[in-house]
């Protein structure tokens, strides 16, 4: 991945990196004449579930795509503390799988790209598809084929999960389903990255990269984010942050 | 088995799967075969090497038509779906992929080819006819020629899936991949022989050097090949053809820079 601005370190290598994931410098992306993310500079924790949140087209899934390594970065420098055979998994946000395929045979290919053997079956299961297991996926509805995607992205156990509106189109107990996969991931060493609209789930998140027009308006804790905007919750602070300034994720204040 | 090879095969089963599940696929298997056997039946009862010669030219324009229906959204469809994205998070090399995704559909295709052809051949020793001018003359004539055919028909397959790959590599949008389909039938089937008919009229491909010109393109060098193996040891004229060293040369150059190349266009890392 480093041909694409990205650079891979295993966690051992860099001792002062021990606690983020991910860090990027000045990182800018633009498709064309369209400047999409504008030299961002943050980090993201290890073991820890990060949201990132902002309008639609503020750059979630660009900056999404940047730090599973899918993109590449038209400026600055992304590195990234993780090892293994697959150390990023991905959910895209729309994501779909070959038509005639079944969601048995669909995670069984992934899994053959794998080292190993995997069972297929409980990676059905963990998502809460095993029921779904013989129906092809051009059966399935949309927040299934999202079910899908996520059971795909924690083939291998990544370090980094990376989950593009991951509860867009599932219902409410599907939804807490997905966040307790999430939470699980947490527990077992994998750090979360997701992009989400859902302000009340992106509260219960450990870190927050708020995004607005390419920029970083704020990140930090829940609380930080809150204290940064002056507001009393999230979707106050969302409103506040996407109004008023940027702010690098590091704290240092770069006003618009 | 190696890593590699689990995850070759696993690509290789997943298109194989994906198109033998096509309905699409069934009905253009079920056309080529009914055309080339009316064909046959039609046109070359008189021995193999006759049947040789009225198959070359609707084949010339059928197989390529065939394979890149077969190919053309191959690895577009896996862009278009965010499955190359996906595919780019797990250990699997372009190459691989790319092999995968080539042999997968090119064991297709060359099922439905190599069916339609041996079923053809059949018409010879199922006609009973007398055998005619040109097969008594050389006396020559032999189902070897026709398995000749058969044969640099199934590479010329290859050779035409390897640039429907790369077309498919290199298109962004369903629309452009159809497009830029019909635009690489257009130019396999005429395109290149037209710039060499071009060439000779114009002067820039001299006669002592036609031979060579001609094998440059894919059609001519399959076209040459297939005079020179399966239709000339069986005639007593000489056939004047694409050289077949150049043809070799041409075909396998072609099939390996778009392969390499479309794999390359994958994005996969």
């Amino acid at each position: 991945m480093s041909d694409r601005g990205t650079t891979v370190r295993d966690n051992d290598e860099a001792e002062t990196a021990a606690s983020a994931v991910v860090e990027a410098s000045a990182l800018s992306k633009s498709f064309g004449d369209v400047d999409v993310l504008n030299g961002l500079s943050f980090s993201i924790p290890d073991d820890a579930v990060t949201a990132i949140i902002g309008p639609n087209g503020s750059g979630k899934t660009t900056l999404a795509e940047l730090v599973t390594g899918v993109e590449s970065p038209t400026a600055g420098e992304l590195t990234l503390h993780a090892s293994g055979e697959r150390p990023v998994g991905y959910l895209p946000q729309d994501p779909r799988f070959q038509p005639s395929a079944t969601v048995r045979e669909t995670v069984a290919f992934y899994a053959a790209l794998l080292a190993g053997e995997t069972d297929v079956d409980a990676a059905l299961a963990r998502v809460g598809l095993e029921a779904a297991a013989d129906r092809r996926t051009d059966a399935l509805s949309g927040g299934m084929r999202r079910l899908l995607g996520i059971a795909v992205s924690l083939l291998g156990s990544p370090e980094l999960v990376v989950l593009d509106e991951p509860t867009s189109g599932l219902d409410p107990e599907m939804t807490r389903h997905v966040y307790d996969v999430i939470a699980g991931l947490t527990e077992r060493d994998q750090a979360v990255v997701l992009t989400t609209h859902d302000l009340s789930r992106a509260a219960d998140a450990d870190y927050i990269l708020v995004v607005s027009n390419g920029n970083i308006v704020s990140a930090g804790s829940p609380e930080e984010v809150l204290a940064d905007t002056g507001t009393t919750t999230l979707e106050d602070a969302f409103e506040a942050a996407v109004r008023g300034r940027s702010v690098t994720a590091e704290g240092g204040d770069d006003h618009e | 088995m190696s890593d590699a090879t689990q995850q070759f095969t696993a690509v290789f089963e997943r298109e194989l799967r994906a198109l033998a599940r096509s309905r699409s696929v069934w009905l253009l298997a079920v056309g080529f075969f009914a055309l080339v056997v009316a064909i046959a039946v039609l046109g070359g009862q008189a021995g193999y090497v006759p049947l040789v010669l009225a198959l070359l030219t609707p084949v010339e324009v059928l197989v390529p038509v065939l394979v890149v229906a077969l190919g053309y959204r191959a690895i577009l469809g896996d862009r278009l779906r965010g499955e190359l994205k996906v595919l780019d998070t797990f250990p699997i090399t372009p190459i691989r992929y790319g092999l995968g995704v080539y042999c997968g559909r090119l064991a297709v295709a060359l099922g439905i080819i190599v069916v339609t052809l041996l079923a053809a051949g059949l018409v010879v020793p199922l006609s009973g006819g007398t055998p005619n001018v040109l097969a008594q003359s050389g006396g020559l004539d032999s189902p070897v020629y026709y398995a000749r055919f058969v044969a640099l028909t199934m590479v010329f397959a290859g050779v035409v899936l390897a640039i429907t790959l790369l077309i498919s590599s290199v298109a962004r949008s369903a629309r452009r991949g159809l497009v830029s389909a019909v635009g690489l039938l257009l130019v396999v089937v005429i395109g290149f022989d037209l710039v060499v008919i071009a060439g000779v009229g114009q002067g820039w491909i001299v006669e002592r050097g036609l031979s060579e010109a001609l094998a440059a393109s894919p059609l001519s060098a399959y076209r040459g090949l297939v005079m020179t193996y399966a239709v000339e040891p069986a005639v007593t004229m000489t056939v004047r053809a694409a050289s077949p060293i150049a043809s070799v040369f041409s075909l396998a150059v072609w099939t390996s820079l778009s392969l390499l190349t479309a794999a390359a266009l994958t994005g996969i890392e």
